[in-house]
């Protein structure tokens, strides 16, 4: 094909960017790819790939029609997925064929946030971003630059860039999301990569866990087996989720978890319920715990968290007594209060006690192939991943803006992969450490996801520089100066992922269609050719994807084609193993990475970092009378701050409701689907309301991910209820954001 | 609300072009049996009525069967309903005495509008025949009509049985009644300033008493709950108050005083059969 | 040997995740605001704090005395050889007559065909070709199963031979092979 030599000759050229069409982008000189070509009329073809209508990656297989994705349905090799893919999974072709996608680069030409933009080339955009990162550089110095995107393969690319210009601060999302559980499991551990075993569990307690509205297939397929088999479910939570509904439900008072925890410890000690041989053998510092936890009584803690003594008794001594195959589950979305992180560590000690770890039906390290190196009968079934090489990147001349590393201060156990990201914001409006003036966004929508919604409009509109690359018009697009307009998931390559859980695996995302606007880019090329034009060339050491995949795959047995064919990959023949599953005493040395050795149930480094060498309870305040605790959660058919433009998504549920109990409504006079004002502080918030019993009713509750702003979204615009409008910023001890210590009024609007 | 949270709610198929194309067929078939009868029993004291009834009955029918077919889903197709025959169907059975009673109605209508004229005579012999069997095309036409909801036995409201005798739908009588008294209604409309209509009064006032018995027949066979919701109002406002009960009263107050009272009276006698097919087609999907 | 296709729904195991819904819609290419199949949530039972809700998924129900089919002017509306109910989109005139018949109120007029859509089971794109409906295959809660009744040893009559299958409205006599396990839910 003549014209694919024609364009690689000019792609990384730097002049001719704007010329790309149809899918070329995503060609590779190595191995023409079949997946991106246009098919011939009539033809059909399956295309192993990942799913991204979520971060969570879920194996895929892309049925193409006529040229065209008519339809995706679950990897059918993939046994922990058995085929199975979300609603949003399903609704793929409905964003890659929204012709409300961006398809062109934009740069903004009237003041912020008016939404007047000149849609330019791709060569206009680098060369834009390139000249005001350079100023801001030199200016202010490369940390005044942020980054900050959702975790995940794109941030090598992404980051790359303020790296090499000497910024410190890249930021994941994580601290609005998993980051207390993930400090705990390390500070504990020392290892984040810690899974439950789910589908073999007899017990599982969910501290707000919401496995069947919060989906990840693989985990909500698990539970559901679980439960199949007859384990028990118990769901703390302020409101009735669909988690509750398909078990015991507790409705705890919002913020008080950590009162149970401890009482669960206090109980099992009390009646010698746990495990004694697992913590000596394994644990450190367990006495220093059951001091701390003498007096969290049953008693004291029905009075903290509203769920009578007996109930405590009765769940502590049903979990003890499915020991060891019980789950206290860590959660996922663990950003309740300032002191989550402490709350996160209790569960994993009280997990400890039953000495859960290792054992069908409770935790267990995650197993990659360089993890299998330390048994040598099992060694022989993988390969890690190779990488591509980097020069180092210069080192930055200050500190971060959230103090990770910093010893001494909580920001000495703060992973600064991660970091405070909602601490931005602060550094942008206050200039405290320093001021933060340019702002590079990626695959992160901050003005729905970060607290305080109209705190962080205002800090956009302080900033030199917004940069942010999306498949839609965001609500942070709408306030950038420069848009870049991805292709989807469904159009491009993207590095190999390790998924390794029980065993090795790797998962390919490849092309199911060629590029259906032109005018997008998959991230990697994006950030490789404004590196190129920033003259940083040097970081981007791979030609293209097929490039950057060989190398990846180089030290394996597998090629390139190979995972195009077969999409995932795991060590046939081998069975997921658990170290202590016939040996209670097996060594877990290769499993615990802390500086002990052991499980540090008191750990220097948290005591140095925080004072808490163990978990500390505090006591949040409650909502008075006349005001409610907010909380949110994520509903089945959305992801978070994503989807509620896509089209067949925002058919099933194009907007959300504010939910509370009908004695509280009757106090205020509402009536079910009223018009409301939900205010906190100097804040306001329209919505609709939803009475209902499921609830309590000194609480409100609303499904994350609505009240988009940006005029773009024509469908979801100005639909729904932003939570985060209602929430200030408040940053918790580990970095984390602070979602449900917020509490509002409402009225009849 | 939303496809999660939202209670499915039940949708309706057959909405008002449906409604108003039974209430048409049952106005022509009501007028033809007008015309046809004032034909064979006293053609020569209304020749007016007749040429009304005839008229009212093809231009329903016609507007009718085009409304029937402008609200199918493939208009264009419409003529697959003669290739395509159930038997078992009631609609498949329907639209062959529909069509029947339309070409009868047609010719029907020619020969009348000949009638006058003296050449064509003999053509006048098929007159009679015409008119009675179209009598059974047109008493066919308003059952069916009935007969079209009631054979929906999985329906609650439309299958309700006469006095419970499960064998006799109640729907096809009460249609009957209401395209009789409709469709004479109609045709004295268009006959309003022929002179003395008494006898027609006379037998349309027995017509509105049959009705309101049957429809209290109704009201005590079926559940409550159809005569709750948003189509109560247009049953209590419409069928029984507009339709019945007052256009009783005007005529019986009409009769009584020798006043002439046909066009209020027949007026809200159609409005009251247009509100009956409303309630009845609206009502068995609701619930 | 002519199946007995059924598809049963495990309501205590169905969380409401619209995965179905979706995927119906792909593979049947239904058009926009209209389906073939929805799991809405069933009222709210019970007060604070002992309540309970589960999810009802709503399709043609494949009856065996169909209402669709008996009313159908054109005979467009038919069983085929394995008693799943289809539509003969050639025959159909939309007249709409099966959609008043339908006591679940399982189908609908395609806005883009102008013919009458339902539920097919997925009978041409799946079924015929021995695999799964497109719903049941990506069902996350595990809680459809589909197979044929005729076969003692499949799946669907195994389970129906220990659980209590139901159907909905069972008074109307119309014969469904749609069951529904009620069991570990409160009605
Ligand atoms: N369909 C869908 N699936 C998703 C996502 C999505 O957006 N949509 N997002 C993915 C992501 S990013 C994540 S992080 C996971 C999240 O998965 P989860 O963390 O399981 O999901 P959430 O719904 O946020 O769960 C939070 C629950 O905690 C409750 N809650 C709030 N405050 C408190 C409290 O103080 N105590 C207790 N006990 N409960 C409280 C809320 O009412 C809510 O039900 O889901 C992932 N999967
Ligand atoms: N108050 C409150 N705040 C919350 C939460 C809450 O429950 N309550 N949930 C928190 C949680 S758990 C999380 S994880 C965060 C999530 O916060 P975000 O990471 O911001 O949310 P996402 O919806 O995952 O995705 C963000 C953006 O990615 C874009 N995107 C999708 N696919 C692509 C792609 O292929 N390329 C590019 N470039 N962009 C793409 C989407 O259009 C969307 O704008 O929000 C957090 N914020
Ligand atoms: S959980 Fe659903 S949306 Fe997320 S990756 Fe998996 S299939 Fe896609
Ligand atoms: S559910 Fe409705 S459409 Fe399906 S077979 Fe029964 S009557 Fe026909
Ligand atoms: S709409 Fe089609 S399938 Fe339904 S009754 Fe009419 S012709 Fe038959
Ligand atoms: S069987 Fe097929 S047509 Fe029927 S609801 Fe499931 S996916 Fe839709
Ligand atoms: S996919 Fe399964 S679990 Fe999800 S709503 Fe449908 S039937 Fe229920
Ligand atoms: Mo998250």
């Amino acid at each position: 094909m003549k014209r694919r030599n024609f364009l690689k000759g000019i792609l990384y050229g730097t002049g001719a960017t704007a010329a790309l069409v149809g899918g070329f982008g995503t060609f590779s000189k190595h191995s023409p790819l079949k997946a991106g070509a246009t098919r011939a009329e009539g033809e059909e073809a399956t295309v192993f790939s990942a799913c991204e209508m979520c971060r969570n990656q879920c194996p895929i297989a892309v049925k193409v029609k006529d040229g065209k994705v008519c339809k995706i349905e679950g990897h059918p090799d993939d046994t922990a997925f058995g085929g199975v893919i979300c609603a949003r999974g399903n609704a793929g072709p409905s964003l890659l064929y929204d012709p409300q996608r961006i398809k062109k680069p934009m740069i903004r030409t009237g003041e912020r946030g008016e939404g007047k933009f000149k849609e330019v080339s791709w060569d206009e955009a680098y060369t834009y971003i390139t000249d005001k990162l350079y100023n801001v550089k030199d200016q202010f110095g490369g940390e005044a630059i942020a980054l900050a995107s959702r975790k995940g393969p794109h941030d090598w690319f992404f980051r790359s860039i303020g790296r090499a210009l000497g910024s410190p601060n890249v930021f994941s999302h994580e601290a609005t999301c998993p980051m207390t559980r993930s400090v705990a499991l390390d500070t504990t551990f020392g290892t984040e990569g810690i899974q439950a075993d789910y589908a073999n569990t007899k017990y599982l307690i969910s501290i707000g866990r919401n496995w069947f509205e919060g989906i990840h297939v693989a985990q909500t397929r698990a539970v559901s087996k679980a439960l199949s088999k007859g384990a028990k479910l118990v769901v703390l939570d302020p409101r009735f989720s669909i988690t509750a509904a398909k078990g015991e439900w507790l409705p705890i008072k919002g913020t008080t978890d950590l009162a149970f925890v401890m009482a669960m410890a206090n109980i099992m000690i009390e009646e010698n319920l746990y495990d004694q041989d697992f913590i000596t053998h394994y644990s450190e510092g367990f006495e220093k715990w059951a001091e701390e936890v003498k007096d969290k009584t049953p008693e004291w803690a029905e009075k903290e968290t509203g769920i009578s003594k007996d109930t405590i008794i009765r769940i502590t001594r049903e979990f003890a007594a499915a020991k060891p195959n019980a789950i206290l589950d860590f959660g996922w979305r663990t950003a309740y209060t300032p002191n989550d992180y402490q709350l996160r560590r209790a569960i994993l000690i009280v997990n400890m006690m039953i000495g859960n770890l290792e054992v069908p039906g409770g935790y267990y390290k995650t197993k990659p192939a360089n993890f299998l190196k330390n048994f040598p009968d099992l060694a022989g079934n993988a390969e890690g991943l190779g990488g591509v090489a980097q020069p180092g990147f210069p080192t930055p001349i200050k500190g971060r803006i959230d103090g990770t590393g910093v010893k001494g201060t909580p920001g000495q156990i703060i992973p600064a992969y991660d970091g405070a990201v909602g601490k931005i914001i602060e550094s942008i409006l206050t200039e405290e450490p320093y001021p933060i003036r340019a702002w590079l966004v990626h695959r992160f929508n901050p003005y729905i996801s970060l607290t305080d919604s109209p705190r962080v409009l205002e800090a956009f509109k302080k900033l030199d520089l917004l940069v942010t690359c999306d498949v839609y018009m965001t609500d942070t697009a709408y306030f950038s100066d420069v848009i870049l307009p991805e292709c989807t998931y469904l159009e491009r390559y993207e590095p190999i992922f390790d998924m390794s859980g029980l065993t090795p695996k790797y998962v390919i995302r490849q092309p199911a269609v060629p590029l259906v606007y032109p005018d997008t880019k998959p991230y990697w090329q994006i950030y490789k050719e404004l590196g190129e034009r920033m003259g940083l060339g040097d970081y981007f050491g791979f030609e293209d994807m097929a490039d950057f995949i060989n190398q990846q795959l180089a030290p394996t047995r597998l090629t390139f084609e190979k995972m195009k064919e077969i999409g995932v990959w795991t060590p046939s023949g081998m069975k997921g193993f658990y170290i202590r599953e016939n040996d209670s005493k097996a060594s877990l040395d290769n499993v615990l990475s802390t500086p002990s050795k052991k499980i540090e149930i008191f750990s220097e480094h948290v005591e140095e970092a925080t004072k808490q060498g163990v978990p500390n309870y505090f006591s949040h305040p409650q909502p008075e009378e006349g005001t409610f605790r907010f909380v949110q959660g994520k509903v089945a058919v959305h992801t978070n701050a994503g989807t509620a433009n896509v089209p067949i998504l925002n058919e099933l549920m194009p907007t959300n409701t504010l939910w509370m109990n009908p004695v509280s409504c009757r106090k205020l006079d509402l009536k079910d689907g009223d018009d409301i004002v939900i205010s906190a502080g100097n804040y306001e918030q329209k919505g609709k309301l939803k009475m209902t019993e499921g609830i309590r009713p000194d609480s409100v509750f609303c499904y994350h991910g609505f009240g988009r702003i940006s005029p773009e979204l024509k469908r979801a615009f100005g639909k729904g209820i932003n939570g985060n409008n209602l929430i200030s910023n408040e940053i918790g001890i580990v970095g984390n954001a602070v979602t449900s210590t917020t509490f509002v009024r409402v009225r009849k609007a | 609300m939303d496809v999660i949270w939202g209670v499915s709610t039940n949708e309706i198929a057959w909405g008002g072009p449906i409604a108003f194309y039974l209430f048409l067929a049952g106005i022509a078939g009501g007028a033809f049996l007008t015309a046809s009868l004032t034909d064979l029993f006293s053609k020569n004291q209304y020749p007016k009525v007749i040429r009304s009834g005839v008229l009212i009955a093809i231009v329903t029918i016609i507007i009718g069967l085009g409304l029937l077919v402008v609200d199918l889903g493939r208009p264009l197709s419409f003529w697959k309903l003669l290739l395509h025959v159930n038997m078992g169907s009631v609609m498949s059975i329907g639209v062959f005495i529909v069509s029947g009673f339309t070409a009868l109605a047609v010719v029907y209508g020619y020969l009348i509008w000949l009638g006058g004229s003296a050449q064509k005579r003999d053509l006048q012999t098929f007159r009679k025949p015409v008119a009675g069997l179209g009598i059974l095309f047109s008493i066919g036409t308003a059952t069916y009509t009935g007969f079209l909801l009631s054979a929906v036995t999985t329906n609650d409201f439309w299958y309700t049985p006469f006095l419970g005798i499960t064998s006799v739908p109640f729907l096809p009588i009460l249609f009957l009644v209401s395209a009789t008294s409709t469709g004479l209604a109609a045709t004295l409309i268009g006959a309003w300033n022929s002179g003395d209509l008494t006898a027609y009064k006379k037998v349309d006032m027995v017509l509105i008493i049959l009705e309101l018995v049957l429809i209290s027949i109704l009201y005590l066979s079926v559940h409550p709950i159809f005569f709750s919701g948003s189509m109560a109002v247009l049953f209590w406002l419409g069928v029984v108050g507009l339709g019945l009960i007052i256009p009783l009263l005007i005529s019986f107050y009409g009769i009584t005083n020798h006043k002439n009272v046909v066009l209020p009276v027949c007026t809200m006698v159609v409005i009251g059969g247009l509100s009956l097919r409303y309630f009845v087609v609206y009502t068995g999907q609701l619930f | 040997m002519a199946k007995k296709y059924t598809m049963i729904i495990n309501l205590a195991k169905c969380i409401g995740c619209q995965a179905c819904t979706v995927a119906c819609k792909f593979e049947n290419n239904v058009p926009e605001g209209q389906y073939r199949t929805k799991t809405p949530a069933t009222e709210l039972k019970g007060t604070y704090p002992n309540v309970s809700l589960f999810f009802i998924k709503e399709a043609c129900q494949m009856c065996q005395k169909a209402p669709c089919v008996s009313v159908c002017p054109t005979k467009a509306s038919y069983y085929n050889e394995d008693g799943v109910v289809l539509v003969d989109v050639d025959k159909c005139v939309g007249c709409m007559y099966c959609m008043a018949a339908c006591p679940y109120n399982a189908r609908f007029l395609n806005k883009e065909t102008g013919v009458v859509d339902k539920c097919t089971f997925c009978y041409e794109s799946k079924v015929s070709k021995g695999e799964k409906p497109a719903c049941v295959s990506t069902c996350v809660g595990s809680a459809l199963m589909f197979g044929d009744l005729n076969d003692p040893l499949s799946e669907a009559s195994q389970f129906l031979t220990k659980h209590k299958g139901e159907v909905r409205k069972p008074e109307l006599g119309t014969s469904p092979r749609v069951y529904y396990i009620y069991e570990g839910v409160v009605r």
